[in-house]
């Protein structure tokens, strides 16, 4: 009888070996749920909807987010893997295999009495003494185009088709480099992602300049400009009525009128500033002007704009104000009081496409843009999600490699060499934690495993190749995918980020360690919300 | 004056229900005959569109939001802009076709009233509709189509997920941090706000008992924050009653924690339920002189309240005084810190069958309207009002001198419209009041699937007989307003009271987690008081 049960016998428990096993059985569960995703060779799940929502993805945290998690355990093991996605981008998979992996490890050696104290302690002791051999195997890299083109298609490879994945992995290096400014770690918002939906995923570009999903808003205004200032201002240039004054207080409809003829001459001055630095800047050049501005414009001052042969766009994206910066120069203005050419910016060609009921708006050719637009296409809305999560991961994993300076080889080496050096390290380990560095050393080889078998080979035969392999060469290998044999991740250019597999070794085991120490689940005070 | 667009945004699974009737009332509300155009400038609330096969569009200028398994058979994107795929793409550049692992839910199978729509009068005998059986989700009864920004799912979120229901607060709260929300919801809003020429503001209809009482705030403060227009709120509460339980705890604090903060960001809400009490529990429904319904069916009460919200609303989108904007409507009522607004509804307006207005108004003892807001009860005194009359024609005004008879020794025969008719008898009866009254001629045209809740003595026109009449009901005249006054201090204090019964949140157990702390919850107590402390005057 547990205590709960004293104090409140509607609750509902488990105890000890009990609790265990249901840990260890929704570990297992999750896993394999996911095991088919792992590498280039796993498989797509599409999720279609009952009313036919369709989705295709085979990123773990995708995945994770879409599934309804019931049990308690496994959404706990969701929730810390989705966490060590939204950290460095990857690895969501690789984490709930390796937990899943370890629960199933220490149940072997539990279920012959060993206290689940000793393994975690063991785990910890393996935990350590991997990090040390994953230190070891940083291979150091520059930041340049060939040394993250390797790193970009790793990535992207395990969540796309792989051709795709080669046209995508060239223009998100080139994105990253283009923001990247000098030593200081790149902020990946000033890549923007804009999708439009039309031809195929294969025309996805990059832009080197900014695209904005609306237009200008007047029939007069060109589509098409070159040499262009461009202002980007957060003013509002339409005319708005306060809540200041009760309707109570006018006595006829033309009263009102009048008053708002007047305040309306307030917004028209505004208006004015801005077409005389036009004049000033423009006229008798061949240069021409643009706005681009977060607050609205209401249609009289853009007909006095498109008079003045000004593009203006209204409503623009507030992150896109500090994008416009990077890109063309010039400052974000809060007034239009007391402008002058410094506060502008500059760009070769301003261009509107329509497509659909949308209108974008391209603005390129610009000095040395530091922000640039990723242009997702494709036929459809899922097509353009699965790019788009994509290409978010790829972009972190860049940045990731650009941070650490270093990568460490992928395809499985990782966790093989690691697992190697903890066998011949358990022999200095004395007691009981030997085994729970015994069960780390082989819980760690599931990652090259599931590799094996969906790539479609056997993962037995696979592991005993690569360990042979491996000694003969004293070095790190991993699997080659199509062949089935061992290949040397450098040869292949096959390479994952530092940040991520460490990230996932100190996660991995802390939460393992943690489920294995629980010895009582209870369930109290639910059946009273339900209703 | 061109138009002044408004966009609606419905949170929440019961604003949606109501969401769903209004848009229906509006669509059996356009007129197609270029003789007899409409009253209403419905561009206010849709917009005009283009397809990409070139087809014009007129989808309501609407954002949704509700949880993952409530739509139905509705799908995010909707047919409208690209017909949904039949079936199952095979190649794509996107996957090997020997490596896909397909998930498939159960189809949903459409209500009969969906078939029957989609299939059209031509083809064949229609199924057999019995909305009241029928009606599971809202979008079993939904006539319009929407644009494919306008349906926003969250997946985190089961809809009635005993597990992990989505019923706090700060849930919402940190829902609106998520990339959903923060990029694309707000997006979307910036897209709608992009094409508005003179947008006038929003009107939000949120549930205030659940999570999403705090997604819709977080959003009502980003729009303030964002765009600085009036924000017209509807925090709404569904009238079902349930057993006494913890859950009503729950639901107490959402609201209380609602109108905290919305009476922080919005420039006027009012709180609309059927139920007399609100909370703890909903209470005994509202009653109404001519009409039967089911409190304990969501499907009728949110036609009460869309009724009402479309009669409201009928003052900022009428073609006749376009500059009528909602902030004079907001202006007008949120003096002095009174952010709230108590909602009434008088359905039908109470016309006797062959009576002339005249002698309606002379006739009628007792309150003219019935209050839809919770723990509220609209006094006709010393309050700022504004109401909207509709559908009592010019000639039910009152008899032409030759036929008048006793009509002539009243006062108001001396009026000749109906606008001036009703500021006067709302002049006589209602004691230190000033009223905004907007009239339209046209009734409100009663269509399936409005249900049909009213009784049988009600003629198809709208007016009343003391016996059966027994006849189709066509279309209504109605009167509904919104009224700040001293009543409103009631439903404040009503809260404040449900909502100190919580003497600690560790009880409450999602609130602790997800970030709620004592003080907050002391804070939020003493801001109700604050707020009702607003209604009270002390001059006499």
């Amino acid at each position: 009888m547990a205590a709960i049960s004293l104090l409140n016998p509607k609750a509902e428990f488990a105890r000890a070996a009990q609790a265990l096993a249901v840990n260890i059985s929704a570990a297992k569960g999750i896993q394999d749920v996911m095991r088919t995703n792992l590498g280039p060779k796993g498989t797509m799940k599409m999720l279609v909807s009952g009313a036919g929502d369709i989705k295709i993805t085979k990123d773990g945290n995708v995945l994770l987010h879409e599934m309804q998690i019931q049990h308690p355990t496994a959404s706990l093991i969701a929730r810390a893997s989705t966490a060590q996605d939204d950290m460095t981008g990857d690895g969501t998979t690789s984490t709930v295999l390796v937990i899943g992996e370890l629960m199933k490890q220490a149940d072997l050696y539990i279920s012959e009495g060993l206290h689940p104290r000793m393994l975690t302690e063991g785990f910890e002791l393996a935990r350590a003494k991997t990090i040390e051999v994953l230190d070891s195997l940083k291979i150091p890299i520059e930041p340049t185009k060939e040394g993250l083109m390797d790193v970009a298609k790793t990535s992207l490879r395990t969540k796309i088709h792989p051709s795709l994945a080669d046209k995508l992995t060239e223009v998100c290096v080139d994105a990253v480099l283009a923001i990247r400014q000098d030593e200081q770690p790149a902020d990946l918002h000033m890549v923007e992602i804009m999708e439009m939906q039309h031809r195929t995923a294969a025309d996805t570009t990059l832009v080197r300049g900014i695209v904005m999903d609306h237009g200008s808003r007047h029939p007069d205004m060109p589509k098409r400009v070159e040499n262009a200032y461009i202002l980007t201002c957060n003013v509002s240039l339409e005319y708005e009525k306060s809540e200041v004054n009760s309707g109570f207080f006018y006595k006829t409809a033309e009263e009102r009128e009048k008053l708002l003829a007047a305040e309306r001459e307030f917004i028209e001055n505004r208006v004015k500033k801005i077409i005389a630095l036009k004049k000033k800047l423009c006229d008798g050049t061949d240069k021409s002007f643009v706005i681009i501005n977060q607050k609205g414009i209401d249609p009289p001052s853009l007909d006095m704009l498109a008079k003045e042969n000004i593009v203006a766009l209204r409503r623009a994206k507030r992150r896109n104000m500090e994008r416009l910066g990077l890109a063309c120069g010039g400052s974000a203005m809060n007034s239009v009081d007391d402008l002058v050419e410094e506060n502008l910016g500059w760009a070769g060609l301003v261009y509107e496409h329509v497509l659909g009921e949308t209108k974008y708006t391209f603005v390129e050719d610009c000095k040395k843009p530091t922000s640039v637009t990723i242009l997702l296409k494709g036929p459809n809305k899922y097509t353009i999600t699965q790019l788009k999560d994509a290409v978010r991961d790829g972009l972190r994993a860049i940045n990731n490699a650009i941070n650490d300076r270093a990568v460490v080889p992928g395809a499985g080496a990782v966790e093989l060499a690691a697992s190697r050096a903890l066998h011949a390290y358990k022999e200095q380990v004395k007691g009981k934690q030997r085994l729970g560095v015994q069960a780390y050393a082989e819980a760690l080889l599931v990652i090259p495993k599931t590799l094996a078998v969906n790539s479609g080979f056997d993962s037995q035969d696979s592991i005993v190749k690569l360990l042979e392999e491996s000694t003969a060469l004293g070095e790190a290998v991993g699997l080659d995918v199509t062949t089935g044999e061992a290949l040397k991740p450098a040869d292949a250019g096959i390479y994952d980020n530092y940040v991520v597999k460490k990230q996932i070794i100190n996660s991995c085991t802390v939460i393992a360690s943690n489920l294995l120490l629980v010895d009582e689940i209870m369930r109290a005070g639910m059946s009273s919300l339900k209703g | 004056m061109p138009t002044r667009e408004v966009l609606t945004l419905q949170f929440g699974h019961y604003s949606n229900f109501i969401g769903t009737h209004w848009w229906n009332i509006q669509e059996s509300s356009f007129s197609y005959e270029p003789k007899q155009p409409s009253e209403i400038n419905h561009d206010v609330l849709y917009r005009e569109g283009e397809t990409p096969r070139k087809e014009t569009t007129f989808t309501p200028r609407l954002l949704l939001v509700d949880l993952k398994g409530s739509v139905g058979h509705l799908t995010e994107q909707g047919n409208l802009y690209k017909a949904v795929e039949k079936s199952l793409p095979l190649h794509s550049d996107l996957w090997d076709s020997e490596n896909i692992q397909v998930t498939t839910e159960p189809v949903v199978n459409k209500a009969p009233f969906i078939q029957n729509l989609e299939k059209g009068p031509a083809d064949g005998e229609d199924a057999v509709v019995n909305f009241e059986d029928d009606v599971t989700v809202w979008a079993d009864y939904l006539v319009p189509r929407f644009h494919p920004r306008t349906v926003n799912i969250v997946r985190e979120y089961e809809h009635q997920s005993l597990d992990q229901p989505f019923n706090v607060f700060h849930y919402g709260h940190h829902l609106w941090k998520t990339e959903q929300f923060q990029e694309e919801f707000s997006n979307k809003i910036r897209a709608y706000a992009e094409e508005c020429d003179f947008m006038q503001g929003f009107q939000v209809i949120l549930d205030s008992t659940n999570g999403f009482s705090g997604l819709g705030s977080s959003c009502i403060q980003h729009l303030q924050d964002e765009y600085g227009k009036s924000i017209l709120a509807f925090p709404v509460i569904d009238g079902k009653n349930f057993n006494k339980s913890l859950n009503d705890l729950f639901k107490v604090l959402n609201t209380a924690l609602c109108y905290q903060s919305i009476g922080e960001h919005c420039s006027l809400f009012s709180p609309l339920c059927v139920g007399q009490n609100g909370w703890p529990q909903a209470g005994a429904c509202r009653q109404f002189n001519h009409l039967t319904y089911n409190s304990e069916l969501d499907y009728h009460t949110s036609s009460l309240l869309a009724t009402a919200l479309d009669t409201i609303s009928l003052r900022y989108r009428q073609k006749e005084f376009s500059t009528s904007a909602l902030s004079d409507l907001c202006a007008d009522l949120n003096k002095l810190g009174r952010r709230a607004a108590a909602t009434s509804l008088s359905l039908p307006f109470p016309m006797t069958a062959g009576q002339d207005l005249i002698d309606v108004l002379d006739d009628h003892e007792g309150p003219l309207w019935t209050s839809l807001t919770p723990s509220c009860d609209i006094s006709m005194d010393k309050s700022m009002q504004s109401l909207v009359l509709r559908g009592i024609h010019h000639e039910r005004l009152k008899r032409p001198p030759h036929e008048a008879k006793l009509q002539q020794r009243k006062a108001a025969y001396s009026c000749s419209s109906v606008h001036e008719m009703m500021t006067l008898y709302l002049a006589c009866s209602c004691h230190a009041t000033a009223t905004h009254l907007t009239n339209l001629k046209a009734p409100l045209t009663i269509k399936e699937p409005y249900p049909n809740i009213f009784n049988n003595n009600i003629h198809q026109n709208g007016d009343f007989s003391p016996w059966p009449v027994g006849e189709e009901v066509k279309s209504v005249p109605v009167l509904a307003g919104l009224h700040s006054g001293p009543s409103l201090s009631h439903m404040f204090d009503s809260l404040h009271s449900q909502a100190s019964r919580i003497k600690s949140i560790s009880k409450l157990r999602g609130f602790k987690d997800s970030g709620l702390e004592q003080d907050e919850l002391i804070e939020c107590l003493d801001q109700l008081l604050t707020y009702k402390e607003a209604y009270e005057d002390h001059y006499e």
